[in-house]
């Protein structure tokens, strides 16, 4: 089980999150100009990286806050937690 | 019907062992309290109309007026004395006005239980990965965490080494099953 760093309640278990995949996700700003494939993309493709992810978590059996997580996903590694609003930050370490 | 009869969720339920009790509390009222505005800035300006310093991420707050529990950004429980819900909940509009926050009398729907005895960190860590040990979980400490499988905040007021947990009204009895079966060698 990994240990996730909830911005506000601090560190708790996997077992209180809920995974929410890939983060960074941005919609199509004119879906009806889009191509079926852009909108196909932006619907059901994901990264499934060998290393370095961002994704979402949802500390869902305590604050029920959403926030942004880089993990490897190689070693479980979580590297930054950062909120909804923030871009990516740089880390070091794991694969990108 | 003639009349109603007043009884509370557990009607008495309780554990009673050597070294842990649970029992139901039925003196609180829960009023919730829920500001739109969960910057630094919209919370200094809420502390200033209540006239208290809200309780940050993981604090109670035990004022005059009741217990202050932090429940997530920009939201507590407020625990007073059972019945002076209402009351307490036209002093908060009063001196919060309408806009911005929303506050909800939550008794109803809620379950309290309190938690004490010597064994009662010891049998509390059996059903949660929280660390109960005094130093991560001090006295005026509160967490919403998962508990026997359910979505519980449970908390120490300061200055008292029992717990109290809240649940929903639902799970009250089973929560009382599982604390008799966790607690069987206590």
């Amino acid at each position: 089980m990994i240990r996730i760093e909830c911005p506000w309640c601090g560190l708790r278990s996997e077992s209180e999150f809920t995974c929410g995949g890939q983060s960074h996700i941005v919609r199509p700003e004119n879906p009806a100009e889009v191509s079926d494939e852009i909108w196909a993309e932006y619907l059901y493709q994901r990264e499934n990286p060998r290393g370095l992810h961002r994704e979402r978590w949802r500390h869902t059996y305590g604050c029920r806050q959403w926030f942004n997580v880089i993990r490897d996903t190689v070693t479980h590694e979580i590297l930054a937690v950062y909120h909804m609003t923030d871009s990516a930050p740089e880390v070091s370490g794991g694969r990108e | 019907m003639d009349e109603l009869i007043e009884e509370t969720v557990l009607a008495g339920a309780s554990v009673q062992r050597k070294t842990l009790q649970v029992v139901e509390l039925a003196a609180f009222g829960l009023v919730r309290l829920q500001a739109c505005d969960r910057t630094e800035r919209g919370l200094a300006v809420l502390s200033e109309q209540l006239g208290l310093t809200l309780p940050g991420p993981g604090l109670v707050l035990d004022s005059q007026e009741g217990a202050w529990f932090w429940t997530a950004p920009g939201e507590w429980l407020v625990a007073v004395t059972a019945g002076a819900e209402e009351q307490s909940l036209s002093a908060l509009r009063s001196r919060l006005g309408s806009e911005g926050v929303a506050c909800s009398i939550v008794t109803d729907s809620h379950v309290v239980l309190e938690i004490s005895g010597v064994a009662a960190r010891e049998v509390l860590a059996r059903g949660s990965t929280v660390d109960f040990h005094p130093v991560n979980f001090p006295t005026g400490k509160c967490l919403l965490t998962q508990f026997a499988g359910l979505p519980v905040l449970l908390a120490t007021l300061p200055g008292r080494d029992t717990f109290i947990l809240f649940a929903d009204r639902s799970v009250g009895q089973y929560l009382i099953e599982w604390f008799k079966s966790a607690s069987s060698d206590c």
